[in-house]
């Protein structure tokens, strides 16, 4: 029995040692800044759908930076592995899963355009529990224990900004205030990490 | 030959191509994933290219690991795969060891 749980301690740590270089935690960190920018940006004449739009590239130039330093810096550190076959059916798993609750937000979001006054105050409960959700289903599948504390902080983020702004504390639902925070914490953890990472895995020269 | 004893712990029966730490440690590694490259498995036991070259050459004499050259990013990039024979060894190995130690009294 110990024998089976040492070796999926192992798969976990082999699997766990692809993201120790920080960089999920800056590309949350960067996707949360659109909560901080978007809402400023309205107050200085953007509507809101222009303002929504403006992170669009800020998203893809950081989705392309991510791949091309996991390409050019991290992989020639830690090498290459393929999966065994119980990590991809997790993954697959983890996919099924992520897609229905993205749908059920999906869902969420066209019931709050419907009945906005009615289920204004529920709202930011059911984004948090969404966030929460992902974050949880992420955590556990992928065995990223963090995710579970990025999760629930991110999740608190709707319910505090939305107390701050019902008490007249903060502008735009206390997005701008909260997430703001949350975003350099992320970004800082990534950043930290990263260099950790490039300080314990230098680059290694292979005689192919 | 001494003829076999019951009581006696079955020290033969360890496969000692397996039972070497460093190939032990590469075994380990390979046996939780699918296929690792040299460069994972450098810097997850610590062996130089050389040393775990040696060890890699020996495994796949045995028929343990197969080795699989490929182009990624159309550079070469060498993939270690433990192949079934070589997965069938290592549980083999470790049931063998898992006897062994509860053999041995308190």
């Amino acid at each position: 029995m110990s024998t089976t749980i040492n070796f999926e301690k192992l798969e976990e740590k082999v699997f766990t040692t692809m993201h120790k270089d920080g960089l999920l935690d800056v590309f949350i960190g960067i996707v949360l800044l659109q909560f901080v920018v978007g809402p400023l940006l309205t107050d200085i004449g953007f509507s809101d759908f222009e303002a929504s739009s403006a992170f669009i590239p800020v998203w893809l130039i950081t989705f392309i930076a991510y791949f091309l330093i996991k390409r050019f810096v991290t992989k020639p550190r830690i090498g290459n592995i393929k999966p065994g076959f119980k990590r991809k059916s997790k993954m697959i798993k983890v996919n099924i899963i992520l897609t229905l609750i993205l749908f059920t937000g999906f869902l969420t979001g066209l019931l709050y355009e419907q009945f906005a006054d009615s289920i204004r105050m529920q709202f930011p409960l059911m984004i948090s529990m969404l966030i929460l959700a992902v974050a949880s289903v992420t955590a556990y599948y992928l065995d990223i224990t963090r995710f579970y504390y990025y999760g629930l902080l991110i999740a608190l983020g709707p319910i505090i900004g939305e107390m701050l702004w019902n008490n007249g504390m903060v502008s735009h639902h206390g997005y701008p205030l909260v997430f703001g925070i949350l975003s350099i914490v992320l970004i800082s953890i990534g950043i930290i990490q990263f260099f950790r990472f490039i300080q314990a895995y230098p680059v290694v020269n292979i005689e192919e | 030959m001494p003829e076999k004893n019951e009581n006696q712990i079955p020290f033969a029966e360890i496969n000692k191509l397996i039972h070497e730490p460093a190939r032990l440690m590469i075994v380990s590694y390979l046996f939780v994933v699918e296929s690792a490259d040299f460069t994972f498995l450098i810097q997850q036991t610590g062996l130089t290219w050389g040393n775990l070259s040696a060890h890699i050459t020996k495994l796949e004499s045995a028929g343990y690991v197969e080795v699989i050259k490929e182009f990624k990013n159309k550079k070469p990039n060498t993939m270690l795969r433990l192949t079934q024979n070589g997965r069938n060894a290592f549980d083999v190995y470790r049931n063998n060891m898992k006897q062994f130690f509860e053999e041995i009294p308190e």
